[in-house]
């Protein structure tokens, strides 16, 4: 690769006084009049009320849509209310889209830029190289989805822009409603492992950066939740402030992992980890630390990496796993195994703790050859692996299932 | 890691990188809906024959209606509004700046008239004062320094009415910053050193600032690295292109760093002496930078240390004792100057007596000391440094530097 590039269109703002932030924000890129979308899960919470009262005194009017149904509610049920808050953002003059809620808020409200920004007809499929109105999206938890990248799916059609991603994403503590553990353990997983791949294989110095934080973030969570988190000991009152705290990191973490969701940075794990997670009782984060020691081993090897360039290096991914300390002791030819093997450490300790229900390998998780063998051809005929020949996922596939380091490529 | 009860970060410039960025220009335009630029440049640019590289990277199937190398040292609002005339006779859709600071404030100047069909730059001056996306603009630095190819600010002098105006707002950052190791392939060993001292002052001192945020640290860490690992063996060997290539990433990256976390008194200092003395800024900043760290060292001493990995690498930070790491940083900082004054055959200067002008007198005579110390007390970058600064502290320490002795962290008044 003798060029890499990296977007991220976003601003994000987070903290305490966040949300007193937002009609500033909102003036700053020239709306006066923002439509609200929420799903039911902000809607039940305080979330909403929290929101109306951040614009008291702003001389901003706020519109609040009603609660969006869920994704398998009733079929048509997502366009019918896209279509109804199209009607409504029209005919009222909003000049501004905010989303409360979860990912699947997020992507709606993409949807409904598309239409208020481009017509209704648009969202029959087009390509979106102009910016869209003004859209800020306010996550109320952690998440592992397209929430805050440039893609979004609507009615079927897959729909990917920069233009598409949030003009901000505000993160608030008050907002946030509680996680439970599973969810912030796989939120964890799932961007530790994201990060892990973006430093190890992009070579794309920008990208490197948010992944980096995402991995100091995530690791932070992790490590608390594995050491101190499943104490019995720990006061019920206690352990709510910890998790509270945990969770807005990973909001923090789940949100720049979102970022590096874009074309052209490698997210192998993921492709395969959404396959098995759909086929077993896996969660994607953990699908996805499963197989990254091998990709990393795999495709850390020269010749195959297509997003290879001058900045490739897998032992620039000791430094946020490992702490300076623990970087500073390796000798720098050791630094890329040793990488590996900090995340082979985490995968073992988690099989530890949960007293063996976290499985170590795939072969442990119920996969086997044959299974494996039809998820890789599944795989390479969706396309979702761009650049990885079929032998190069077989050699991942087949080492992830027994967790044997790779050797000899 | 350090995450502050409150932060925000944002770059919205799409970061293109690499030995044929420029041949990625069209495309980048096209995605923008654009195809017809205006080149903006510099008569230096120019004349060293960067823009020649430019155009032919751009192939020959992009019209370019306009070409303008008149770009002024101080950006002047009379040229904005002639070239602004230019971009519309020509109809134009993009901009393209080729250069430095002026060519780039200069574009983004004529972007705001050409985008609002406004005549009159006064009315967007100020924070905020836009408030939709503008037309698109490609920064294109030729120096691997200043970081402003992803700075959200520009600064335009209205001569005839002795002003200068000032613009803030997140749609002046450049739709693309393309980075390309042949824009800077011919610097001098001297500017190169200078440059890209000025973008380590922008990383290091990111990380200290009251607004640091653990993205602008993950950015500015990355740059401290590639600058010391590469700054060396590129004056050793200009033509080394991936080094040339790391140096320009890591001035991008420096830059989005302390657009994101502020930069203080180095920065305040740097300033003024530009201004008393007419230094160049990154040779400002390689002498200020050991003094900013060393006069917040009792606030910041946790921060400081931190720096010594990415300075100086894991061998010397792990056979450092850990109360050691602040001091040894400073110290690092300190000697990599002496090795850019080496490397450079004297013309890196390491003490502000030291530097002087083209007929050999000094640049910053001692008795301009007390100017430089009152002018680098009005500096708004002073407002995030961690101590606070008076009169007296400024004086103290432009004295130090222009002696070249280290400050006495006895005289600093803790607040």
């Amino acid at each position: 690769m003798s060029h890499f590039s990296f977007l991220c269109r976003t601003k994000l703002s987070v903290g305490t006084n966040a949300l007193e932030h937002l009609p500033f924000d909102l003036s700053a890129m020239g709306s006066t009049k923002p439509l609200v979308i929420q799903d039911k899960a902000a809607h039940l919470s305080k979330a909403a009320k929290l929101l109306t009262r951040a614009f008291k005194d702003s001389g901003m009017a706020i519109g609040i849509s009603p609660p969006m149904p869920e994704f398998d509610e009733q079929p048509n049920a997502l366009s019918q209310f896209i279509k109804s808050a199209y009607t409504t953002y029209t005919e009222k003059g909003y000049d501004a889209i905010i989303a409360l809620g979860h990912s699947q808020a997020s992507d709606m409200a993409k949807a409904l830029n598309i239409a208020v920004s481009m017509g209704p007809e648009a969202l029959k499929g087009t390509e979106i190289s102009q910016p869209l109105a003004p859209f800020i999206y306010l996550p109320v938890g952690v998440e592992t989805d397209t929430a805050a990248s440039g893609q979004t799916r609507f009615n079927n059609l897959d729909f990917t822009s920069d233009f598409l991603a949030p003009d901000q994403v505000l993160i608030s503590p008050e907002l946030l409603i509680a996680d439970d553990r599973e969810t912030l353990l796989n939120t964890s997983l799932f961007c530790l492992s994201l990060g892990s791949e973006v430093i190890g294989l992009s070579g794309n110095p920008p990208a490197m950066a948010y992944a980096a934080a995402v991995i100091r973030l995530a690791d932070k969570v992790l490590e608390a939740l594995t050491v101190s988190g499943l104490n019995p000991d720990d006061n019920l009152r206690k352990r709510k402030k910890e998790e509270q705290e945990w969770q807005n990191d990973l909001v923090q973490a789940s949100i720049m992992a979102g970022y590096l969701r874009s074309e052209g940075l490698p997210a192998l794990c993921l492709a395969i980890a959404e396959q098995l997670s759909m086929q077993s009782r896996l969660s994607k984060g953990h699908a996805m630390l499963l197989t990254l020691p091998t990709v990393l081993e795999v495709l850390g090897q020269p010749g195959h990496n297509t997003n290879c360039s001058p900045f490739s290096d897998l032992s620039k991914l000791l430094l946020p796993l490992e702490g300076p300390k623990g970087f500073s002791q390796v000798p720098e030819n050791q630094q890329p195994q040793a990488a590996i093997q900090a995340i082979r450490s985490r995968i073992n300790a988690l099989y530890r703790i949960s007293k063996g229900s976290l499985p170590r390998t795939l072969e442990e998780a119920g996969w086997n050859e044959a299974t494996l063998k039809a998820l890789g051809d599944k795989l390479m005929a969706s396309g979702v692996c761009k650049g990885i020949e079929t032998n190069v996922l077989d050699i991942v596939l087949t080492h992830a299932l027994t967790g044997k380091p790779v050797t000899g490529i | 890691m350090y995450i502050p009860d409150y932060y925000e970060f944002c770059c919205r410039v799409n970061i293109v990188a690499g030995h044929n960025a420029l041949e990625q220009i069209p495309a980048l335009l096209e995605k923008m809906g654009a195809s017809a630029p205006l080149i903006l440049t510099d008569k230096g640019v120019m004349g060293a024959g960067l823009v020649d590289i430019v155009t032919e990277a751009l192939g020959k199937d992009l019209t370019i209606p306009a070409l303008e190398d008149d770009v002024p040292p101080d950006s002047d609002v009379k040229i904005v509004n002639r070239l602004a005339d230019v971009y519309r006779e020509k109809r134009c859709d993009a901009i393209i700046a080729v250069g430095g600071g002026s060519v780039l404030d200069t574009a983004k100047g004529i972007n705001i008239l050409v985008s609002e069909n406004s005549n009159n730059l006064m009315d967007f001056t100020g924070a905020g004062a836009l408030k939709r996306p503008l037309r698109p603009l490609v920064a294109v630095p030729t120096t691997a320094g200043t970081g402003s190819e992803v700075t959200q600010a520009a600064v335009i002098a209205d001569h005839e009415n002795n002003r200068k105006m000032l613009f803030g707002s997140y749609f002046l950052l450049p739709d693309a910053a393309v980075v390309d190791p042949r824009m800077t392939l011919t610097l001098p060993a001297h500017i190169t050193a200078a440059t890209a001292m000025d973008a380590m002052a922008h990383a290091v001192e990111s990380t200290v600032m009251l607004a640091k945020n653990p993205i602008s640290d993950a950015h500015a860490y990355e740059a401290m690295s590639m600058i010391s690992q590469h700054l060396l063996k590129v004056l050793e060997d200009p033509s080394d292109k991936e080094g040339r290539l790391a140096l320009a990433t890591a001035a991008t990256m420096a830059g989005i760093a302390f657009s994101n976390a502020t930069v203080g008194m180095v920065h305040a200092l740097g300033h003024s002496v530009g201004s008393v003395c007419h230094v160049p800024h990154g040779t400002c900043m390689a002498i200020f930078l050991p003094y900013g760290l060393e006069y917040n060292l009792h606030k910041m001493e946790d921060r400081t240390a931190d720096l010594l990995l990415p300075l100086a690498g894991p061998h010397a930070y792990i056979t450092t004792p850990e109360d050691q790491r602040a001091q040894a940083a400073i110290d690092w900082l300190r000697q990599f100057n002496l090795d850019l004054h080496q490397a450079t055959k004297g013309l890196h200067a390491v003490r502000l007596k030291d530097l002087k002008t083209h007929e050999g007198l000094p640049m910053v005579p001692k008795e301009k000391l007390p100017d430089i110390a009152k002018t680098a007390l009005g500096d708004g970058t002073i407002f995030y440094n961690p101590e606070e600064m008076d009169y007296d502290d400024f004086l103290m320490v432009v004295q130090a530097a222009w002696e070249g002795e280290p400050l006495d962290l006895k005289k600093i008044k803790k607040g």
